[in-house]
Protein backbone atom coordinates (compact mmCIF):
# COMPACT_ATOMS: atom_id res chain seq x y z
CA UNK A 1 0.00 0.00 0.00
CA UNK A 2 1.00 3.33 -0.80
CA UNK A 3 1.75 6.25 1.74
CA UNK A 4 1.22 10.00 1.30
CA UNK A 5 2.31 12.82 2.73
CA UNK A 6 2.11 16.43 2.39
CA UNK A 7 4.68 18.34 1.38
CA UNK A 8 3.78 21.74 3.61
CA UNK A 9 6.72 24.11 1.66
CA UNK A 10 5.40 23.19 -1.92
CA UNK A 11 1.80 22.60 -0.57
CA UNK A 12 1.49 19.44 -2.69
CA UNK A 13 1.08 15.39 -1.84
CA UNK A 14 3.50 12.73 -2.61
CA UNK A 15 3.07 9.32 -3.47
CA UNK A 16 5.37 6.27 -1.94
CA UNK A 17 5.03 3.39 -3.37
CA UNK A 18 8.00 1.80 -2.69
CA UNK A 19 6.66 -2.10 -3.99
CA UNK A 20 6.85 -0.51 -7.74
CA UNK A 21 11.11 -0.70 -6.88
CA UNK A 22 10.98 -4.13 -7.88
CA UNK A 23 8.77 -3.85 -11.23
CA UNK A 24 9.23 -5.45 -14.68
CA UNK A 25 11.77 -3.75 -16.63
CA UNK A 26 12.10 -3.82 -20.05
CA UNK A 27 11.56 -7.51 -20.54
CA UNK A 28 12.83 -9.40 -23.24
CA UNK A 29 10.42 -9.84 -26.21
CA UNK A 30 9.70 -13.40 -25.15
CA UNK A 31 8.91 -12.34 -21.68
CA UNK A 32 6.31 -9.34 -22.01
CA UNK A 33 3.87 -9.80 -19.39
CA UNK A 34 1.03 -7.62 -21.73
CA UNK A 35 1.20 -10.22 -24.77
CA UNK A 36 -1.41 -12.84 -24.92
CA UNK A 37 -0.76 -16.06 -22.93
CA UNK A 38 -0.43 -18.78 -25.75
CA UNK A 39 -0.46 -22.14 -25.67
CA UNK A 40 2.67 -23.76 -24.38
CA UNK A 41 4.14 -20.07 -23.59
CA UNK A 42 5.02 -18.77 -20.76
CA UNK A 43 1.92 -16.82 -18.36
CA UNK A 44 1.10 -13.53 -18.45
CA UNK A 45 -0.92 -10.79 -17.16
CA UNK A 46 -3.85 -11.86 -20.10
CA UNK A 47 -4.33 -15.58 -19.71
CA UNK A 48 -6.50 -15.62 -23.09
CA UNK A 49 -4.96 -16.54 -26.06
CA UNK A 50 -5.94 -13.39 -27.86
CA UNK A 51 -7.54 -10.60 -27.25
CA UNK A 52 -8.79 -7.02 -28.67
CA UNK A 53 -8.25 -4.40 -25.50
CA UNK A 54 -7.90 -5.79 -21.62
CA UNK A 55 -7.49 -3.82 -18.49
CA UNK A 56 -6.64 -4.66 -15.44
CA UNK A 57 -5.27 -4.02 -11.94
CA UNK A 58 -1.48 -3.10 -11.66
CA UNK A 59 0.50 -5.58 -10.39
CA UNK A 60 2.85 -2.45 -9.04
CA UNK A 61 0.04 0.03 -8.27
CA UNK A 62 0.89 3.26 -7.36
CA UNK A 63 -2.88 3.56 -5.75
CA UNK A 64 -4.93 0.73 -5.04
CA UNK A 65 -8.34 0.21 -3.22
CA UNK A 66 -9.36 1.89 -0.67
CA UNK A 67 -7.47 4.51 -1.82
CA UNK A 68 -7.65 4.90 -5.16
CA UNK A 69 -6.78 2.92 -8.34
CA UNK A 70 -4.11 2.01 -10.98
CA UNK A 71 -5.43 -0.08 -13.88
CA UNK A 72 -2.99 -1.10 -17.00
CA UNK A 73 -4.73 -0.75 -20.53
CA UNK A 74 -3.29 -2.84 -23.32
CA UNK A 75 -4.33 -1.27 -26.72
CA UNK A 76 -3.71 -4.91 -28.57
CA UNK A 77 -2.60 -8.27 -28.12
CA UNK A 78 0.18 -7.61 -30.82
CA UNK A 79 3.47 -7.02 -29.18
CA UNK A 80 4.68 -4.87 -31.91
CA UNK A 81 3.66 -1.07 -33.18
CA UNK A 82 2.17 1.98 -31.40
CA UNK A 83 -1.20 3.59 -30.66
CA UNK A 84 0.12 5.54 -34.02
CA UNK A 85 -0.18 2.39 -35.55
CA UNK A 86 -3.89 0.86 -34.28
CA UNK A 87 -6.30 0.24 -36.89
CA UNK A 88 -8.56 3.33 -36.59
CA UNK A 89 -11.73 1.31 -35.11
CA UNK A 90 -9.17 -0.08 -32.29
CA UNK A 91 -8.30 3.86 -31.38
CA UNK A 92 -12.30 4.46 -31.63
CA UNK A 93 -12.90 1.48 -29.20
CA UNK A 94 -9.97 2.70 -27.08
CA UNK A 95 -12.44 6.01 -26.89
CA UNK A 96 -15.51 4.06 -25.33
CA UNK A 97 -13.02 1.95 -23.28
CA UNK A 98 -11.31 5.12 -21.83
CA UNK A 99 -14.84 6.42 -21.36
CA UNK A 100 -16.19 3.79 -19.49
CA UNK A 101 -13.32 3.59 -17.17
CA UNK A 102 -13.16 7.07 -16.15
CA UNK A 103 -17.49 6.05 -15.73
CA UNK A 104 -16.71 3.14 -13.15
CA UNK A 105 -13.64 4.58 -11.50
CA UNK A 106 -15.10 8.46 -11.32
CA UNK A 107 -17.97 6.80 -9.38
CA UNK A 108 -15.89 5.50 -6.89
CA UNK A 109 -15.76 7.23 -3.58
CA UNK A 110 -12.26 6.98 -3.07
CA UNK A 111 -11.59 8.36 -6.84
CA UNK A 112 -11.40 12.35 -6.69
CA UNK A 113 -9.55 12.15 -9.97
CA UNK A 114 -9.47 10.27 -13.07
CA UNK A 115 -6.36 10.61 -14.98
CA UNK A 116 -5.87 8.33 -18.45
CA UNK A 117 -2.45 8.61 -19.68
CA UNK A 118 0.76 7.27 -21.86
CA UNK A 119 4.14 6.95 -21.53
CA UNK A 120 5.58 6.26 -24.47
CA UNK A 121 9.17 5.29 -24.99
CA UNK A 122 12.88 4.69 -22.94
CA UNK A 123 12.85 8.59 -22.87
CA UNK A 124 10.03 9.50 -20.21
CA UNK A 125 10.94 6.33 -18.17
CA UNK A 126 8.74 3.26 -20.41
CA UNK A 127 9.32 -0.23 -18.76
CA UNK A 128 7.57 -2.17 -21.36
CA UNK A 129 7.06 -1.59 -24.87
CA UNK A 130 3.77 -3.61 -25.79
CA UNK A 131 1.52 -0.61 -26.76
CA UNK A 132 0.12 0.32 -23.62
CA UNK A 133 -1.41 2.99 -21.72
CA UNK A 134 -2.37 3.35 -17.78
CA UNK A 135 -5.13 5.23 -15.54
CA UNK A 136 -4.69 6.07 -12.17
CA UNK A 137 -7.41 6.90 -9.86
CA UNK A 138 -6.28 9.48 -7.29
CA UNK A 139 -7.61 9.91 -4.01
CA UNK A 140 -7.19 13.52 -3.96
CA UNK A 141 -7.73 16.72 -6.53
CA UNK A 142 -3.72 16.70 -7.92
CA UNK A 143 -1.71 20.09 -8.80
CA UNK A 144 -2.39 20.34 -12.39
CA UNK A 145 -6.30 19.45 -12.03
CA UNK A 146 -6.30 21.96 -9.55
CA UNK A 147 -4.49 24.53 -11.82
CA UNK A 148 -6.95 23.94 -14.52
CA UNK A 149 -9.89 25.11 -12.63
CA UNK A 150 -8.15 27.92 -11.08
CA UNK A 151 -7.73 28.86 -14.59
CA UNK A 152 -11.41 28.86 -15.22
CA UNK A 153 -11.78 31.08 -12.05
CA UNK A 154 -9.18 33.44 -13.35
CA UNK A 155 -10.84 33.87 -17.31
CA UNK A 156 -14.35 33.55 -15.74
CA UNK A 157 -15.37 30.80 -17.33
CA UNK A 158 -13.93 27.29 -18.91
CA UNK A 159 -10.50 28.55 -19.71
CA UNK A 160 -9.81 25.36 -22.54
CA UNK A 161 -12.74 26.70 -24.54
CA UNK A 162 -11.42 30.66 -24.36
CA UNK A 163 -8.15 29.68 -24.98
CA UNK A 164 -9.52 27.17 -27.89
CA UNK A 165 -11.54 30.45 -29.15
CA UNK A 166 -7.82 32.58 -29.05
CA UNK A 167 -6.02 29.97 -31.26
CA UNK A 168 -8.60 29.27 -33.81
CA UNK A 169 -8.73 33.01 -33.95
CA UNK A 170 -4.84 33.53 -34.17
CA UNK A 171 -4.52 30.27 -36.26
CA UNK A 172 -0.29 30.38 -36.02
CA UNK A 173 -0.51 27.45 -34.08
CA UNK A 174 -3.30 25.29 -34.99
CA UNK A 175 -1.59 21.94 -36.24
CA UNK A 176 -4.76 19.88 -36.88
CA UNK A 177 -8.12 20.25 -37.26
CA UNK A 178 -11.31 18.35 -38.04
CA UNK A 179 -15.41 19.08 -37.07
CA UNK A 180 -15.29 18.29 -33.33
CA UNK A 181 -11.59 18.34 -32.29
CA UNK A 182 -8.66 20.94 -32.70
CA UNK A 183 -5.27 20.35 -32.22
CA UNK A 184 -2.65 22.94 -31.50
CA UNK A 185 0.79 23.72 -30.01
CA UNK A 186 -0.38 26.05 -27.20
CA UNK A 187 0.39 29.40 -26.95
CA UNK A 188 2.75 28.99 -23.81
CA UNK A 189 3.92 25.44 -24.50
CA UNK A 190 6.60 24.69 -22.14
CA UNK A 191 8.15 21.22 -24.04
CA UNK A 192 9.21 22.28 -27.91
CA UNK A 193 6.80 19.89 -29.40
CA UNK A 194 3.74 20.05 -26.39
CA UNK A 195 0.61 19.68 -28.24
CA UNK A 196 -3.61 19.80 -26.98
CA UNK A 197 -6.49 17.89 -28.76
CA UNK A 198 -9.43 19.88 -27.85
CA UNK A 199 -12.68 19.37 -28.28
CA UNK A 200 -14.60 22.44 -30.38
CA UNK A 201 -17.75 22.34 -28.07
CA UNK A 202 -17.74 22.45 -24.22
CA UNK A 203 -17.50 18.35 -22.70
CA UNK A 204 -16.45 18.33 -19.18
CA UNK A 205 -15.46 14.70 -19.72
CA UNK A 206 -15.40 11.29 -22.61
CA UNK A 207 -18.75 10.41 -20.76
CA UNK A 208 -20.69 13.82 -22.47
CA UNK A 209 -19.19 13.07 -25.87
CA UNK A 210 -21.38 12.08 -29.02
CA UNK A 211 -19.94 8.99 -30.69
CA UNK A 212 -18.97 11.21 -33.43
CA UNK A 213 -16.93 13.19 -31.36
CA UNK A 214 -15.40 10.25 -29.51
CA UNK A 215 -14.38 9.17 -33.58
CA UNK A 216 -12.91 12.41 -33.98
CA UNK A 217 -11.32 12.35 -31.51
CA UNK A 218 -9.16 9.08 -32.20
CA UNK A 219 -8.65 10.01 -35.52
CA UNK A 220 -6.83 13.59 -34.41
CA UNK A 221 -5.15 11.88 -31.47
CA UNK A 222 -3.61 9.67 -34.20
CA UNK A 223 -2.97 11.88 -36.99
CA UNK A 224 -0.98 13.92 -34.20
CA UNK A 225 1.21 10.52 -33.28
CA UNK A 226 1.56 9.82 -36.69
CA UNK A 227 3.08 13.29 -37.19
CA UNK A 228 5.01 13.15 -34.49
CA UNK A 229 6.86 9.31 -35.85
CA UNK A 230 7.38 11.24 -39.17
CA UNK A 231 8.79 14.65 -37.35
CA UNK A 232 12.17 13.24 -36.94
CA UNK A 233 11.57 10.00 -38.71
CA UNK A 234 12.05 8.03 -35.54
CA UNK A 235 9.68 6.79 -32.88
CA UNK A 236 9.02 10.19 -30.97
CA UNK A 237 8.76 9.78 -27.16
CA UNK A 238 5.85 11.24 -25.37
CA UNK A 239 3.52 11.45 -22.21
CA UNK A 240 -0.10 11.63 -22.89
CA UNK A 241 -2.60 12.51 -20.56
CA UNK A 242 -6.38 12.57 -20.96
CA UNK A 243 -7.28 15.86 -18.91
CA UNK A 244 -11.03 15.39 -17.42
CA UNK A 245 -13.50 16.54 -15.42
CA UNK A 246 -12.65 16.11 -11.69
CA UNK A 247 -14.77 13.26 -9.73
CA UNK A 248 -14.53 14.35 -6.45
CA UNK A 249 -17.96 14.24 -4.37
CA UNK A 250 -19.96 16.19 -2.61
CA UNK A 251 -23.62 17.54 -2.61
CA UNK A 252 -23.61 18.80 -5.67
CA UNK A 253 -21.09 17.66 -8.08
CA UNK A 254 -20.26 20.59 -10.67
CA UNK A 255 -19.34 18.71 -13.80
CA UNK A 256 -19.09 21.63 -15.94
CA UNK A 257 -15.92 22.00 -14.48
CA UNK A 258 -13.25 20.80 -16.52
CA UNK A 259 -12.89 20.42 -20.51
CA UNK A 260 -12.12 17.45 -21.77
CA UNK A 261 -8.67 17.62 -23.89
CA UNK A 262 -5.56 15.34 -24.41
CA UNK A 263 -2.18 16.75 -24.03
CA UNK A 264 1.23 15.92 -24.91
CA UNK A 265 4.20 16.80 -23.64
CA UNK A 266 6.99 15.35 -25.76
CA UNK A 267 10.72 15.24 -24.04
CA UNK A 268 12.56 15.57 -27.46
CA UNK A 269 13.40 19.61 -28.73
CA UNK A 270 15.66 18.17 -31.81
CA UNK A 271 15.70 14.45 -33.23
CA UNK A 272 18.55 13.65 -30.58
CA UNK A 273 18.50 15.65 -27.92
CA UNK A 274 16.49 16.02 -24.99
CA UNK A 275 14.54 18.68 -22.95
CA UNK A 276 15.97 18.40 -19.03
CA UNK A 277 14.19 19.35 -16.03
CA UNK A 278 17.22 21.59 -14.77
CA UNK A 279 17.47 24.26 -12.62
CA UNK A 280 14.98 26.73 -13.35
CA UNK A 281 12.36 24.48 -13.83
CA UNK A 282 12.62 22.65 -10.81
CA UNK A 283 14.23 24.85 -8.64
CA UNK A 284 11.51 27.86 -9.75
CA UNK A 285 8.97 25.67 -11.40
CA UNK A 286 9.62 27.85 -14.44
CA UNK A 287 10.43 26.32 -18.04
CA UNK A 288 12.94 27.37 -20.11
CA UNK A 289 12.21 26.58 -24.18
CA UNK A 290 14.53 26.50 -26.80
CA UNK A 291 12.27 26.43 -29.39
CA UNK A 292 8.86 29.03 -30.45
CA UNK A 293 5.46 27.51 -29.97
CA UNK A 294 4.94 29.02 -33.48
CA UNK A 295 7.98 27.36 -35.14
CA UNK A 296 7.14 23.85 -33.62
CA UNK A 297 3.58 24.68 -35.15
CA UNK A 298 4.56 24.87 -38.76
CA UNK A 299 7.06 22.03 -38.21
CA UNK A 300 4.20 19.61 -36.93
CA UNK A 301 1.29 20.53 -39.81
CA UNK A 302 4.20 19.65 -42.37
CA UNK A 303 4.56 16.33 -40.15
CA UNK A 304 1.16 15.36 -40.12
CA UNK A 305 0.28 15.86 -43.17
CA UNK A 306 3.49 13.98 -44.24
CA UNK A 307 2.27 11.25 -42.21
CA UNK A 308 -1.54 11.54 -43.44
CA UNK B 1 -28.02 14.56 -8.46
CA UNK B 2 -25.46 13.24 -6.32
CA UNK B 3 -25.91 9.27 -5.28
CA UNK B 4 -25.37 8.15 -1.77
CA UNK B 5 -22.06 8.33 -1.80
CA UNK B 6 -21.60 11.91 -2.65
CA UNK B 7 -20.46 10.77 -6.45
CA UNK B 8 -21.74 11.53 -9.15
CA UNK B 9 -24.61 8.98 -10.65
CA UNK B 10 -23.64 6.89 -13.23
CA UNK B 11 -25.17 8.56 -16.57
CA UNK B 12 -24.31 5.59 -18.44
CA UNK B 13 -24.45 2.32 -16.57
CA UNK B 14 -23.10 -1.04 -18.56
CA UNK B 15 -25.58 -3.17 -19.60
CA UNK B 16 -26.16 -6.47 -19.02
CA UNK B 17 -26.66 -9.00 -21.22
CA UNK B 18 -29.79 -9.42 -23.34
CA UNK B 19 -30.82 -5.57 -22.05
CA UNK B 20 -30.71 -2.91 -24.18
CA UNK B 21 -29.68 0.66 -23.08
CA UNK B 22 -32.45 2.83 -25.63
CA UNK B 23 -29.45 4.57 -27.44
CA UNK B 24 -27.97 3.97 -30.36
CA UNK B 25 -25.51 1.19 -30.52
CA UNK B 26 -26.24 -0.01 -27.59
CA UNK B 27 -29.68 -2.13 -28.51
CA UNK B 28 -28.38 -5.40 -29.59
CA UNK B 29 -29.54 -8.06 -27.77
CA UNK B 30 -27.04 -10.77 -26.05
CA UNK B 31 -28.56 -14.76 -26.18
CA UNK B 32 -29.89 -14.82 -22.85
CA UNK B 33 -28.20 -17.55 -20.75
CA UNK B 34 -25.00 -17.03 -22.42
CA UNK B 35 -22.17 -17.71 -19.97
CA UNK B 36 -20.06 -16.19 -18.74
CA UNK B 37 -21.68 -12.97 -18.31
CA UNK B 38 -21.21 -10.19 -20.55
CA UNK B 39 -21.85 -6.43 -20.40
CA UNK B 40 -22.23 -4.04 -23.23
CA UNK B 41 -21.24 -0.90 -23.21
CA UNK B 42 -21.82 1.52 -26.49
CA UNK B 43 -19.85 -0.34 -28.86
CA UNK B 44 -18.31 -2.34 -26.77
CA UNK B 45 -18.74 -5.66 -25.35
CA UNK B 46 -17.17 -6.48 -22.03
CA UNK B 47 -15.97 -9.47 -20.33
CA UNK B 48 -15.52 -9.52 -16.17
CA UNK B 49 -13.32 -11.43 -14.81
CA UNK B 50 -9.91 -12.14 -12.22
CA UNK B 51 -6.75 -13.12 -12.34
CA UNK B 52 -5.32 -15.77 -10.09
CA UNK B 53 -3.80 -13.47 -7.41
CA UNK B 54 -7.14 -12.26 -7.39
CA UNK B 55 -7.15 -8.89 -9.35
CA UNK B 56 -9.79 -7.56 -11.79
CA UNK B 57 -9.07 -8.25 -15.38
CA UNK B 58 -11.10 -6.81 -18.12
CA UNK B 59 -11.67 -7.61 -21.64
CA UNK B 60 -13.02 -5.18 -23.97
CA UNK B 61 -14.30 -6.37 -27.50
CA UNK B 62 -15.39 -3.84 -30.46
CA UNK B 63 -16.82 -5.38 -33.95
CA UNK B 64 -14.12 -4.15 -36.38
CA UNK B 65 -14.05 -3.61 -39.79
CA UNK B 66 -11.94 -6.36 -42.10
CA UNK B 67 -8.44 -4.18 -42.37
CA UNK B 68 -5.07 -4.70 -41.32
CA UNK B 69 -4.74 -3.74 -37.59
CA UNK B 70 -1.58 -1.94 -37.74
CA UNK B 71 0.45 0.02 -40.73
CA UNK B 72 3.60 -1.77 -41.89
CA UNK B 73 5.72 0.81 -42.41
CA UNK B 74 5.76 2.92 -39.01
CA UNK B 75 5.85 -0.73 -37.42
CA UNK B 76 8.48 -1.78 -38.83
CA UNK B 77 10.29 1.68 -38.83
CA UNK B 78 10.12 1.65 -35.16
CA UNK B 79 11.47 -2.22 -34.41
CA UNK B 80 13.94 -2.00 -36.49
CA UNK B 81 15.11 1.36 -34.26
CA UNK B 82 14.26 0.02 -31.13
CA UNK B 83 17.19 -2.73 -31.86
CA UNK B 84 19.45 -0.57 -32.57
CA UNK B 85 18.59 1.33 -29.19
CA UNK B 86 18.89 -1.85 -27.56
Amino acid sequence: MSELRFDELRGEQVVYAIHRQDRTFLPSREHCPLDPTRPGGPPTEIPLPAFQIAVFDNRFPAFEAPRGAAEVVVYTDRHDGSFATLSAERAEALMWVWRHRYLELGARPDVDYVMIFENRGVEVGVTLHHPHGQIYGYPFLPPVAERELAADERLAGCAPCELLRRELADGRRVIHANDSVVAYVPQAGRWAYEAQVVLREHRASLLDCEPLELRELSGALQALVRGYDALFERPFPYVMVVHQAPTTGGPDPDTSRGHLHVEFYPPLRTADKLKYLAGSEQGAGTFISDTLPEESAAALREAIARAA
Amino acid sequence: MASASGKRPSREAPQRSGQSSGSSGEQRKQPAARKPPSERFGELLILRTSKDDGRALIIYSHEEREEPEEREEPEEREESEERERT
